[in-house]
């Protein structure tokens, strides 16, 4: 039966005019068939006509009364509501351009950030099976405070790894390589390097082309593989790219196959790799391979772990390392979600702030279809004189409220595409990489799904209201037949709806107001030591079965001493940029647990002197601090006072491994920014002497004059007399800050947050404009009474202003104790700032304020040169 | 005596009685049913066409246009064959109800 009522829909959906004139003649037939019968009985045409029509009670309400019982009578009736909406729309072109550019901002916005949440955190890896996806790592030092565990292996070991079958099903590595010139188009290029079976390994096949094989990439011929991302901007995804060839630091390339944009490995390693090429274990870049294992299907990383940990005691019973480790599987996974959790504050930031301007355009659309409803009170109540029931005007009112919101949404998706990719490629780099583990964002399904739940929820935030309100029409009340209230007393809820915008708005402001002055902190801040004319050179040691510490030592020194020589060079020493330290955990004497985490700096002598670092008390490594002599470190003032209180470092002993002995502190320096200085590590920093441990490849060089030309100098200096040494690297000390994207990433939330407190606030004005446009509009009789009675212009303004202010000031009282409240949240992302810092509250004040007298100043002008005349006309 | 209100469900079956002896209009299941309940129902229009595009939309009745008796278009409701079907169930069903109701408020039982 349901059947053929679907039938008769579809029927009528089909031929929707035809069916209107069917029902109108059957009823029609009726009423003359009756017409006839009574003229047949005696009675004249024209009183049958009319009797016939009585009883029938009027063609169109039978009609309307079959109509009602039609199947699919709701949906034919939400469709008339919509078409009506829609002309009602058309018919008031600034308030359905604004009320839907709001909503369209407010969704996007929204959007947007979900989608780079999505990709970031949410979505599952593209991958076959990603949970029996492995890399393994070696846990060193193992129940004592230090523990760490070392992701990196060589081939010979991955080969011991692949022969255990009953665990591995099989293993490819990968590896990250520097940026390429690619001749032809002038453009530098992010290269890596994979085993011919990774993508099989992952499940992942090439999206054109083929894979190279094996033995091409032993051959060591030159074929690569380019990313999708690549294939469709360079080549627009024509398939003749593949056998194109591409010309990589000056050698020729043929391009045989591209990898889909799934493909990409991010966890700490950099995804939005553009060119892979082959790799195996005699390619140049195979020291630094990492290894990728899937285990046998079956096979969990929890079940598995003694077998590992057996496996990995044979590898080193034959082959015993530096320090004994414990081998451990990391799920694939596992990285991510740890980067994931490092990012969740940040994250969740940009997801509030973003749900904040959402509420706002919520807010202000509620505001908007609330004022038309209150406009449109003449029509509604001749709508309810003629019968309409309470119900049909709340749907008549909705159905506007739902069309501005889908229409919003629509607005919200395009967008979310057209800034989703814009976006992405704002995020800094090594953000990214860490974020974009699975996809860059893209706006799919998930996204989509989104929009529609963020959509309806907006519906009922904004539109439910408002409609219920606006049909509160009663028909004995005389202001509702005819608009011609002298002071619009129904706007209380309007102006509840404006404070609470210029809450929410203020909240993001200060909240910009506050990340800026973190910001601006964090670029002015004192480095601890003197980046002017600083470079750093790290170079590539012969290295071989030969060195031992005490022979690259030697060498080291050597190198350090050429360099100073150099013309040009003013001072040099050993031991890498001073924003560049390794991590570790302080152990007190006798102590299991580390008290502090560690930034520790591996320098030779004259390095203090070198970076301009102020030694505060004690002594700098000297000469008698030998690899034999006792082991000395250095400690920064502030870590001092954090782990040894008042009382005096110098002499006190502690140490970082328990495979190094003790450290006996000699000297106390000022605390030297490291890359992560803008976070909250607070780690303490301490300086270890090169000739005490293994040395750094680094050489710091202080230049007299410019540090191009002496970093250039110098390269030639070490080439010409040096020629085992390679340089790798020379850049200025401070490109470290620049490579780590300390900065960035600071300043890519400010910018965010900026971008949306800017939103807000053109929101909450233009908001505030129409409250008082449209109050001014409804007090026009009372200001020509005023006018007419001797009140001045200047009188009328002030009139305006105080209508604007009593939303603002309100607003601004709440929205100083929300800020108040949840100002401790965004404390993790602020440098040397107080989460309730009063220039951050006085900055988004003022931001408000401007808002404010920008809304005001129309208005207050419009309501003075009103004519009291035409005014009080009565029409 | 003045008509009496239709339960509800019944107008179907007493439209369904008034075709199943050949294809009328509008009015003419108004006056038939009129004629077979001997005046005790009445009607109204509105319901009427209610029921009567119920019943096609349901697929118990079918429709198509055709001249009255005094030469007017008007539109002819028939039973189908699932109509049919429908009506004999629906006759069932009434007789064992009323049955049943009777036997209960019959005095002597």
């Amino acid at each position: 039966m349901w059947f053929s009522r679907l039938r008769a829909f579809c029927r009528r959906l089909l031929a929707p005019h035809r069916t209107e004139r069917d029902l109108h003649d059957d009823v029609q037939a009726y009423a003359d068939l009756l017409a006839d019968d009574l003229a047949t009985r005696g009675l004249p045409r024209a009183e049958a006509n009319r009797r016939a029509r009585a009883t029938l009670g009027g063609i169109e309400s039978v009609k309307e009364q079959v109509r009602g019982v039609r199947a699919g009578f709701p949906f034919e009736q939400a469709w008339r509501d919509v078409h009506y909406a829609w002309r009602g729309l058309v018919r008031a072109p600034a308030f359905s351009v604004t009320a839907i550019l709001v909503m369209g901002l407010g969704l996007g916005v929204t959007t947007t950030i979900f989608s780079v949440a999505d990709s970031a955190l949410f979505k599952p890896l593209p991958y076959d099976r990603p949970h029996e996806l492995v890399q393994i790592g070696h846990r060193l030092r193992v129940g004592t405070a230090m523990e760490v565990t070392a992701i990196g292996m060589d081939w010979t070991e991955a080969a011991d790894w692949r022969a255990a079958q009953d665990l591995i099903h099989g293993v490819e590595a990968f590896t990250f390589g520097p940026e390429q010139r690619w001749l032809e188009r002038d453009t530098s290029l992010r290269v890596a390097a994979l085993t011919p079976g990774l993508p099989h390994l992952v499940g992942l096949r090439p999206v054109a082309g083929r894979m190279f094989t094996a033995e091409e990439v032993a051959d060591g011929m030159p074929v690569v593989l380019i990313s999708e991302g690549l294939w469709t901007t360079a080549f627009g995804r024509a398939t003749d790219a593949i056998g194109q060839t591409m010309t990589l630091d000056g050698a020729p390339r043929s391009i045989v196959g591209v990898l889909p944009s799934a493909f990409r490995f991010g966890p700490g390693g950099g995804g939005n790799i553009q060119v892979w090429t082959g790799l195996d274990e005699r390619s140049s870049l195979a020291q630094r391979a990492s290894f990728l294992f899937r285990l046998r299907p079956g096979v969990t990383p929890d079940a598995a772990r003694d077998r590992v940990a057996r496996i990995g005691a044979s590898i080193q019973a034959a082959r015993p390392a530096v320090e004994p480790w414990i081998a451990a599987l990391i799920p694939l996974d596992q990285s991510r979600r740890e980067m994931g959790a490092r990012l969740q504050t940040p994250m969740l930031l940009l997801l509030g702030t973003a749900g904040l301007v959402l509420l706002i355009a919520c807010v202000n659309t509620a505001n908007l279809l609330l004022t038309r409803g209150a406009s449109r009170r003449p029509e509604l109540a001749m709508r309810a004189a003629l019968g309409a029931s309470r119900a049909q005007l709340v749907r008549l009112l909705l159905a506007e409220g739902v069309t501005v919101a889908v229409l919003g949404g629509v607005a919200a998706v395009l967008l979310s595409l057209w800034t989703a990719g814009a976006l992405a490629g704002l995020v800094p780099s090594r953000l990214r990489s860490g974020l974009f583990v699975v996809s860059s964002p893209v706006v799919d399904w998930r996204v989509l799904a989104f929009a529609v739940a963020a959509t309806v929820a907006v519906v009922l935030l904004a539109a439910v209201w408002p409609a219920l309100s606006g049909a509160r029409v009663s028909l004995r009340a005389p202001a509702d037949l005819v608009d011609r209230s002298v002071h619009g007393g129904r706007r209380r809820g309007t102006r509840w709806l404006q404070a609470s915008q210029v809450a929410l708005a203020f909240v993001l402001a200060a909240t910009a107001a506050l990340l800026a002055g973190s910001f601006g902190r964090m670029v002015s801040a004192d480095l601890g030591f003197d980046p002017r004319e600083l470079g750093s050179i790290g170079l590539a040691l012969p290295g071989g079965p030969n060195s031992t510490r005490e022979s690259t030592t030697l060498v080291l020194d050597e190198v350090v001493a050429r360099v100073r020589a150099t013309p040009g060079v003013r001072s040099a020493a050993l031991g890498a940029s001073p924003a560049s330290a390794g991590s570790g955990g302080l152990v007190l004497p006798g102590a299991r647990e580390a008290v502090a985490p560690l930034a520790i700096r591996t320098v030779g002598r004259g390095y203090l002197e070198t970076a301009g670092i102020r030694l505060i008390a004690g002594r700098d490594f000297g000469p008698e601090d030998t690899s034999s002599a006792p082991h000395v470190a250095l400690i920064d003032a502030v870590g001092a006072r954090q782990v040894f209180g008042d009382d005096s470092p110098i002499g006190q002993r502690f140490t970082y491994s328990p495979y190094v002995p003790e450290l006996t502190i000699v000297g106390v320096v000022e605390r030297v920014a490291a890359s992560d200085f803008a976070s909250r590590s607070n780690r303490v920093g301490i300086f270890l002497a090169a000739s005490q441990t293994t040395p750094p490849p680094y050489i710091l060089v202080r230049a007299e004059r410019d540090l191009a030309s002496s970093l250039g100098d110098v390269r030639r200096v070490l080439a010409a007399n040096e020629p085992g040494i390679q340089v790798q690297s020379a850049a200025a000390a401070t490109d470290y800050y620049e490579e780590m994207e300390t900065f960035a990433a600071p300043r890519f939330y400010l910018i965010l947050v900026s971008v949306f407190a800017g939103l807000a606030l053109a929101t909450t004005s233009l908001g505030l404009y129409g409250l008082l446009a449209h109050a001014i509009g409804g007090r026009r009789r009372e200001i020509g009474i005023r006018l007419s009675l001797g009140a001045t212009p200047a009188g009328i303004r002030r009139l305006v202003l105080a209508e604007a202010l009593t939303p603002v000031v309100s607003g601004l009282v709440v929205g100083g104790l929300a800020a108040w409240w949840t100002s401790d949240l965004a404390a993790s992302l602020l440098y040397d700032t107080a989460p309730r810092d009063p220039w951050a509250f006085g900055g988004g004040a003022l931001a408000i304020g401007v808002a404010t007298v920008v809304a005001v100043f129309g208005p207050m002008r419009h309501a003075a040169r009103v004519d009291p005349i035409s005014a009080l006309r009565v029409t | 005596m003045s008509p009496m209100e239709l339960l509800p469900g019944t107008l179907d079956l007493l439209i369904l009685r008034a075709v199943s002896t050949g294809a009328l209009h509008g009015l003419g299941v108004s006056r038939r049913i009129h004629q077979l309940t001997d005046a005790t129902f009445d009607v109204k229009p509105g319901s009427l066409f209610q029921a009567l595009y119920r019943l096609e939309e349901q697929g118990w009745l079918t429709s198509e246009w055709g001249q009255s008796e005094n030469n007017r278009r008007a539109k002819f409701y028939a039973l189908t064959a699932n109509g049919r079907r429908q009506f004999e169930r629906e006759t069932r069903d009434w007789q064992t109800r009323s049955m049943a109701i009777a036997r209960a408020l019959n005095p002597s039982s």
